[in-house]
């Protein structure tokens, strides 16, 4: 293995592949950076540009605008509550929380080391696992999608603070608002009301910068005094993250890049799932969960791990099974084929070197990466020291501007403005606007799940608990879902009685 | 009409590809084809179907120089999405807007849900037959495509087999096979190839069908096994040559999707020619027949505007038919 890699590394260690490894994350990173514009829009636009390269340069350079462009990410979503991409809606939902509290250098710190370890320790998960965990992966059916999906809903809840009947209310509307559009199972659209913008459902990404950054926009607007940085507060000390910022993140870091993974390479999850799921469990095994909603540091670790271990996690499958778990990977597979190199079973036997080339330009892909972004951070602090009128400005530019390039579509843009009215609204009225968008992302998956479990198993419903995995899954949110009750403190405190009174000698 | 000129000019700066002529459309019609960029529009996000194969026209034809204007993918709304018609509808006598026209462009038409009409659109040509495969894993019982049709014959219903979205073409395939061979299966929608290819890898559904490029790394790595293609003839792809025809087992059915390209409506006669012509020198650069067409396992079938018009017009027929027998349509 470690023959392989060194093997690996002797591929990589040209001029021509350092050079192009570097522009490739270079790249991606800025365009991760944009909003809308991901790492698939970024493959594909310089796609083109490879076709004169070798092909393993060309493979370095493409997977490099992959995971550079993840690590880019979180800058908006932590600075401007601008959320880029579905899985970093926590990341903003509470590293804004932390800009305004004057701690954004610290928050994009802790991300940018979180995805370096995510994506470091998912590069040796892909070299030394990736055949077993692709398999493993398969025996996630339909069943097991439903189940797992279950599971994250129960594991995040309500999403922490705030009156648990608003936060219902609101999952409840993003229920309703998850059946507009298209389904697999049913021939046709159903609830667009003839709008061929909502064909495909509400776009994921317009809702969460609708909800997260216009809100913020118009209460700038309102009241100019409401400064999200306070002056002079960008010294090198208020930066970088203490020594207790990296014992909160202890159990964070691994954490978060473990679910992560395994989220990345199961077919149905994904790293907005991935994200939820890091989220949620983060915030059970915390030693402070109560700062989980009003900024937590710990949990901009997780969630940015998850969804940097996941992109890489979703290597596997594609590199090692030929399936693409998501566009971008798909991108990146119709890539490999262009250029003579069909990814599956027969991959790494057939091309080593463009298999151990990849993975060790990875290690040095995170590396680089990592020493890019920390001296960025400083710039994009300073950044928030603009006067307020061209912060606001330029985050509604943005923000129409990510909204539109994810898919070419004007409509998506009117989506974003009317979710940015209904998110003011809620502001004003103190309903919280995470459960919305996390039940109008699980929702849509679940229906469709479950409409084909219960179409595999002729409608019978016992095909969640007759399927190992799936039952697991089950008993797991059960579990989390009793916990979450407050069940878990009474039978922790009737334990504790029970061992009390079998201790004392009377 | 302004309006629409607006979004197309947005569209061309969103790429951030060139200064777009803006008279193109109005420019006079002495000069040939063509006066602007080229678009090809498809419908979501890049690494689809029509996605790959714009690309790769694309490339042929920046490699041979076919034109003497740049031509770029527009990836317009997502996969399922309308908006990629209602655009290209809207560019109304531009020729330099070509949609990727697949069975969808019809079946939406017959849902009574199409946010457009198929006279706002100018059939150009369409490039390649794909045909459908059925594929089992490796360790099911099935053996040959005779070997499904009797277990299905003894069980109707019973078998799970795996496709696209309901009522699109890789329902019909299954919609057409069950017809010719007086069989019922149970049919399992899924959304993208990727994910029907993970369900059957893992036997999640007991049988599936789809483009021979769904499940190509599969069935190189012989862990899945192509019981028929749904063509007249054997694939001449490497991969899936030995794979039967249904035909050779005694069924007779050819399930093949054409993948063309539509302009809009009122252009003229010089135009369709000049678009004819590329799509048509595309198909005889090498690279495009051995690195695309062949490795996906498609056939190259070059229709021009007539004959595509032609097949349109035929499969709208057939598909009203198989859809309404299946109960889809009322």
């Amino acid at each position: 293995m470690l023959d392989q890699l060194g093997q690996g590394f002797a591929v990589l260690l040209t001029f021509e592949n350092i050079a192009f490894l570097m522009a490739g994350i270079l790249i991606g990173n800025l365009i991760g950076v944009l909003p809308g514009l991901g790492p698939a829009a970024g493959t594909a636009l310089l796609l083109p540009m490879t076709f004169f390269l070798p092909s393993t340069t060309a493979i370095i350079m493409l997977a490099g605008i992959y995971y550079g462009a993840m690590y880019g990410g979180s800058t908006t979503a932590i600075l401007l509550n601008i959320p880029g991409e579905p899985s970093s809606v926590m990341t903003a939902h509470e590293g804004y929380k932390l800009t305004l509290r004057g701690r954004g250098g610290p928050a994009l710190a802790i991300s940018a080391i979180a995805s370096f370890l995510a994506g470091t320790l998912a590069v040796v998960g892909l070299m030394f696992l990736s055949t077993p965990l692709a398999e493993f992966g398969l025996r996630f059916g339909p069943a097991e999608n439903f189940s797992l999906i279950v599971m994250a809903f129960t594991l995040v809840g309500t999403l922490g603070g705030g009156s648990p009947i608003r936060g219902l209310a609101m999952a409840a509307l993003g229920l309703c608002l998850a059946t507009v559009g298209q389904t697999t199972i049913v021939a046709g659209t159903r609830l667009t009301f003839g709008l061929s913008a909502l064909d495909e459902g509400f776009s994921i990404v317009a809702v969460a910068i609708g909800l997260f950054a216009i809100p913020e926009v118009l209460e700038a607007i309102e009241n100019p005094s409401r400064v999200a940085i306070q002056k002079g507060m960008v010294k090198l000390k208020d930066l970088v993250p203490s020594r207790q910022d990296f014992r909160d993140s202890s159990t964070a870091l691994p954490a978060g890049a473990v679910v992560g993974f395994i989220g990345g390479i199961l077919p149905g999850a994904g790293a907005t799932v991935s994200s939820f799921v890091a989220y949620g469990l983060q915030r059970r095994i915390s030693r402070h969960p109560e700062r989980f909603g009003n900024g937590s540091l710990e949990a901009v670790a997780a969630v940015e791990g998850a969804n940097n271990a996941a992109s890489t996690g979703a290597l596997v499958p594609m590199l090692t099974l030929g399936l693409p778990g998501s566009a971008t990977t798909a991108i990146l597979l119709g890539a490999m084929v262009l250029h003579g190199i069909q990814p599956g079973p027969l991959l790494i036997s057939a091309h080593p070197d463009v298999f151990w080339g990849l993975v060790a330009s990875m290690y040095l892909g995170n590396v680089a990466l990592l020493i890019l972004n920390l001296p960025l951070i400083g710039f994009w602090i300073s950044l928030l020291r603009l006067p307020q009128n061209v912060i606001i400005t330029t985050v509604l530019a943005i923000s129409a501007l990510g909204v539109y390039a994810e898919e070419n579509s004007l409509g998506n843009v009117y989506v974003m403005i009317g979710f940015g009215v209904l998110g003011y609204a809620m502001k004003k009225l103190d309903f919280p606007t995470p459960p919305l968008i996390l039940a109008l992302i699980l929702t849509s998956q679940m229906e469709t799940h479950l409409m084909r479990s219960l179409s595999i198993a002729h409608g019978d419903w016992s095909i969640f608990v007759t399927r190992p995995i799936s039952l697991t899954l089950l008993l797991i949110a059960a579990g989390s879902l009793v916990l979450q009750l407050g069940g878990g403190q009474r039978i922790a405190t009737a334990g504790r009685r029970a061992w009390e009174r079998a201790r004392s000698p009377s | 009409m302004k309006r629409y000129r607006t979004l197309a000019i947005s569209a061309l700066f969103a790429f951030s590809m060139m200064p777009a002529d803006q008279d193109g459309a109005a420019a006079q019609e002495t000069e040939p084809f063509p006066r602007q960029p080229v678009l090809f529009v498809v419908a979501g996000q890049p690494g689809g179907g029509a996605d790959v194969q714009a690309r790769n026209i694309i490339a042929a034809i920046d490699r041979a120089k076919i034109i003497d204007q740049p031509a770029a993918v527009l990836n317009k709304g997502g996969g399922g999405a309308q908006e990629p018609f209602t655009f290209t509808a809207a560019q109304e006598g531009n020729p330099h807007f070509l949609l990727a026209t697949t069975a969808q462009f019809i079946t939406y038409t017959l849902t009574g849900q199409a946010a457009y009409q198929l006279d706002q659109f100018t059939p150009i040509a369409s490039l390649i037959a794909d045909p459908s495969v059925v594929v089992v894993p490796a360790d099911s019982p099935y053996q040959s495509l005779t070997d499904l049709i009797e277990a299905a014959k003894a069980k109707p219903g019973s078998i799970n087999y795996g496709g696209g979205v309901t009522g699109t073409q890789d329902h019909m395939s299954l919609l057409t096979l069950q017809k010719a061979t007086g069989t019922q299966f149970n049919f399992v929608s899924f959304g993208g190839g990727g994910e029907l290819h993970a369900a059957v890898l893992g036997a999640h559904v007991d049988v599936a069908n789809g483009n021979p490029s769904d499940f190509l790394s599969s069935l190189e790595a012989g862990k899945l096994r192509c019981l028929a293609i749904m063509s007249a003839e054997r694939s001449t792809a490497p991969t899936i040559d030995a794979c039967p025809t249904a035909k050779e087992q005694g069924h007779d059915v050819v399930w093949e999707i054409f993948r063309g390209w539509s302009a809009p409506a009122g252009i003229s006669d010089a135009d369709i020619k000049g678009l004819e012509d590329m799509l048509r020198a595309v198909t005889t650069d090498p690279t495009f027949q051995e690195e695309y067409i062949k490795k996906n396992g498609q056939r190259l079938d070059f229709l021009d505007h007539t004959a595509f018009a032609e097949r349109l017009a035929a499969d709208k027929v057939r598909f009203t038919e198989l859809l309404t027998e299946a109960g889809i349509l009322k």
